[in-house]
């Protein structure tokens, strides 16, 4: 399936309101601003996905924070924080010194607030632009290889995968770390519609 | 059948559960709160009933929680307020004067399309309520604590001990050069 140039934008457009709001959100909760890059999105098999990631994260442990949503489109976002980006972040927002990579309960749950944050700017957006309803599952928090990813689970031929990669950097404190996004939409076709709708057929 | 009956019809049995629970409506008045936060605050369930909780725990209205509930009462997706970057939505001690620490999810649940009971607020039928779990985790965060700060002494301790080792090398090495030394002089001379 190829997208439209239109159909590109606006899921760039999209993402990048979401994100927005998510980067607006976690600066109200910061003593330190926080900047998100602007994501760059590509849509993917789930092989070039693989291919993608592997080039990225080599064989390491990653954190993942998954939100599962159905709806008139159904699927799952999941934000992929390498371990030392994610340590870090973590450091930043409680303050704590870096340098242990060690995630316990409470670090865990720190973790899932910000995915939570940012995956729901991003959902909170397409669904409100898209003016469709979605129901969600509860997010989830795992640590995970790149082959374990929640998000490589019951593929069928029709999957197609955005992702979406972002950066976030603390300038207060040097922090900086990678972010991930990825939707698998299991019904790709209502979700280009919806955007067609709104953004305008692509010419 | 008022909003606040047919409420804790529809969440009555979430008095059995041991968790906080309450459920706000778009405009933050507590339509439901359970037995376990009216133990944990001393705050009765007929007394808040109806009530906007910001009057009770006025922090609800800064940005950082107002703007993510704001959400939820469109049907949005679950937030999650965690005990690392927030210690308690619904502050509370505990018996031994502990403030409770608390980490939150807050969900949408369709509300009942009902007409408010007070009629001289306003009568509209409502989309979604905010329902909160509250998950007491103050024994878990202290005996974490307490793990971390046990590791850090233990890892201090090893780092001490490598110093040690190394500084007793370094000084057994200078007596055995000394000694070689003495011998080499007492054999000359």
């Amino acid at each position: 399936m190829n997208l439209t140039l239109n159909q590109i934008d606006a899921l760039q457009e999209l993402v990048n309101i979401g994100v927005g709001r998510a980067a607006g959100v976690l600066n109200e909760m910061l003593s330190s601003p926080i900047r998100l890059h602007i994501p760059y999105v590509q849509l993917l098999s789930p092989q070039e996905l693989q291919q993608e990631l592997e080039s990225q994260f080599d064989g390491n442990l990653l954190s993942t924070v998954q939100l599962d949503f159905h709806g008139s489109f159904k699927g799952t976002a999941e934000l992929v924080f390498p371990t030392e980006s994610a340590s870090n972040l973590v450091a930043a927002l409680t303050g704590e010194a870096p340098g242990t990579l060690d995630l316990d309960t409470v670090k865990i749950g720190t973790l899932l607030e910000v995915g939570n944050i940012v995956l729901n700017g991003i959902m909170g957006t397409l669904s409100n632009v898209l003016t469709q309803h979605l129901e969600y599952s509860l997010p989830n928090y795992g640590e995970n290889k790149i082959n374990d990813l929640v998000i490589f689970k019951d593929l069928d031929v029709n999957t197609r995968i955005i992702l979406a990669h972002t950066r976030f950097i603390i300038e207060q404190l040097q922090i900086s770390g990678d972010i991930v996004l990825i939707f698998k939409v299991a019904s790709f076709e209502a979700l280009l519609r919806a955007i067609d709708r709104v953004f305008g057929e692509a010419v | 059948m008022n909003e606040w009956e047919t409420a804790e019809k529809e969440f009555g049995i979430l008095d059995r559960v041991p968790e906080g629970i309450c459920v706000l409506r778009e405009d933050f008045r507590v339509v439901f709160w359970n037995r376990s936060l009216s133990d944990w605050t001393g705050i009765s369930r007929s007394k808040i009933l109806g009530t906007d909780i910001r009057n009770y725990f006025p922090h609800l209205r800064q940005g950082k929680y107002a703007h993510r509930l704001e959400q939820i009462f469109f049907g949005g997706p679950p937030t999650i307020f965690s005990s690392l970057l927030h210690k308690s939505i619904i502050p509370c001690q505990l018996p031994d004067g502990r403030w409770r620490i608390q980490h939150t999810t807050v969900t949408a649940v369709p509300a009942p399309n009902l007409r408010l009971e007070n009629a001289g607020s306003r009568s509209s039928t409502r989309s979604f309520y905010a329902l909160f779990v509250i998950e007491d985790v103050t024994d878990l965060t202290h005996r974490i604590q307490e793990y971390r700060s046990m590791r850090d002494r233990a890892l201090e301790e090893i780092e001490e001990r490598k110093k040690i080792e190394a500084a007793l090398q370094e000084s057994q090495h200078f007596i055995k050069k000394n000694c070689r030394c003495s011998s080499l002089y007492i054999v000359h001379s």
